[in-house]
């Protein structure tokens, strides 16, 4: 063995693995973490692995009283809801993360996708822990017979899936991007409405902790995304931005029509649509685009909002004057080294 | 970044001061997503950006009171919600002695910790918490800095005046 006398950047001598399959002759190299090419990939890396959770840690027995007391109608509506989630789940973690590495920009981003590919089964493991812990076997299997069943649960599935296999990095981003931040969230809806009532409350803990995970994955791939826009041209921008706007819209239309079918007997779809919609407009942000849907039609309700977080209300809202004082922070510890006051 | 002794042994960040004319009555930090400069760049107000490096390109020393707008890095360590660089500028006693206010964006997805950086600013600098928005805001959120900061200088002038 003689050490390498190429002294060129070995980012352009070598490949990472993913690319073995374009040309098998090029010499792979290692991930190196103390090469950052994009802090970004660090950054969120840090995040990711410091909000690393499993769903055993979260005490969902104690909700057994809550399940029992529900209508035999909300226990079958939290059982498809779930079910719901769980394919969505099933398909970014076994497709939609992982059909990102191929486009990585950065080695370090192939490996984030690698955590969050693996963050999305533990979301997917979660809502079967809730199964396990409040229904019966037959319930079980009979959700899940309803999920395979379903057409229109079928197909949003499938809407995406197609970009994740079709040959548009871009495409993929934002098909992933639309999943995470306006097919999921009609699914949140109702363990928010739970904890609203006060009934359910640990599996509503739980999804908070999904909740936060899906704000980071979100904000990622958006960035990469926006990071992939930058060398495209107008054309190819107009393209992408026209794509996204009517993926947005069928899928918006197959949410309400599948959300429509669960939610309407309890009278709750006006108010899940609402929430379809705001985080509809965040995936957009997450994306870069503005809004798509107005103020009046993203009103969510404060109940539901307060639910998700608490300090969203209007005494942080100095501004409008509605507040009567000023916030001047509630006791947040502070210790931290890098402060020198 | 691991090791909290790091801070202690980095080589200190050489400041630029912007002389009153210069030193505008909104400050910000916004990360490489952009996000935060994008709600700034819509306003009305005069802004400046805390440098993104400020070991490579320097920090800013404010000459002016101003408002700082602030994302808050949500989810993890509380103690990180703060970004770094703006650490860095408020630990300067003179950036610190002129900021009046903070409005920080965030997600609401974080649940408590939702903008958690505006409290924890707003506590350290005893200034008020001003205004929180999500991601890069929108066109309400836009109208409502715009006009509250038009207010809250007015007001915060004459309490400077008669003091």
């Amino acid at each position: 063995m003689t050490p390498s006398t190429d002294r060129r950047p070995l980012t352009e001598i070598s490949v990472t693995p993913p690319s073995f399959r374009h040309d098998p002759n090029h010499r792979l190299r290692p991930i190196n973490w103390n090469r950052i090419q994009d802090e970004k990939d660090l950054e969120v890396w840090n995040r990711l692995t410091s909000n690393f959770w499993l769903p055993e840690k979260v005490p969902l027995s104690n909700d057994l009283p809550a399940w029992q007391r529900l209508s035999e109608e909300e226990r079958t509506l939290t059982m498809r809801v779930f079910t719901g989630l769980t394919m969505l789940d099933t398909v970014q973690a076994t497709v939609g993360e992982i059909s990102q590495i191929q486009d990585a920009r950065t080695e370090h981003e192939e490996a984030v996708y690698t955590n969050i590919a693996f963050m999305q089964s533990v979301h997917a493991r979660s809502y079967s822990s809730v199964f396990s812990t409040l229904a019966s076997t037959p319930q079980i299997e009979e959700s899940y017979r309803w999920a395979v069943a379903n057409d229109l649960l079928q197909e949003r599935a499938k809407k995406v899936l197609v970009h994740y296999y079709g040959d548009d990095p871009l495409r993929r981003k934002v098909a992933s991007t639309l999943l995470s931040s306006l097919l999921l969230y009609a699914g949140f809806y109702l363990p928010l409405h739970f904890s609203v009532h006060a009934t359910m409350t640990n599996t509503a803990d739980m999804i908070r902790l999904i909740l936060r995970d899906k704000a980071v994955h979100g904000y990622y791939s958006g960035y990469k995304f926006q990071r992939g826009l930058d060398s495209c041209t107008g054309d190819r921008r107009e393209e992408i931005q026209a794509f996204t706007t009517g993926l947005l819209d069928d899928l918006y239309d197959l949410e309400l029509q599948y959300s429509g079918e669960l939610y309407e007997p309890l009278g709750l779809m006006d108010d899940v649509a609402v929430f379809v919609r705001y985080n509809a407009n965040k995936a957009l942000m997450n994306l870069g685009y503005p809004a798509r849907f107005g103020a009046e039609e993203t009103t969510v309700n404060p109940e539901i909002l307060a639910a998700l977080a608490p300090g969203s209300d209007e005494n942080h809202d100095f501004f409008s004057g509605s507040g009567s004082s000023y916030v001047m922070g509630k006791a947040v510890e502070t210790d931290d080294d890098d402060w020198d006051f | 970044m691991n090791d909290p002794s790091a801070s202690r042994r980095r080589p200190p960040t050489s400041f630029r001061t912007l002389p009153p004319t210069e030193s505008p009555r909104l400050v910000y930090f916004s990360s490489a997503s952009e996000n935060t400069h994008r709600l700034v760049q819509r306003l009305r107000h005069p802004s400046v950006r805390i440098p993104l490096r400020p070991r490579t390109e320097g920090m800013i020393r404010v000459s002016r009171p101003y408002v700082l707008v602030v994302p808050s890095y949500g989810g993890g360590d509380a103690k990180k919600a703060v970004p770094r660089q703006v650490i860095t500028f408020l630990n300067d006693p003179q950036n610190r002695s002129l900021i009046r206010g903070v409005v920080t964006a965030g997600n609401t997805n974080f649940g408590e910790d939702y903008c958690i950086a505006g409290p924890v600013i707003a506590k350290k600098c005893g200034v008020p918490e001003l205004y929180r928005f999500e991601l890069l805001g929108n066109a309400h959120d836009i109208k409502t800095i715009d006009h509250g900061l038009d207010e809250f200088w007015k007001t915060t002038q004459k309490e400077e005046e008669t003091a």
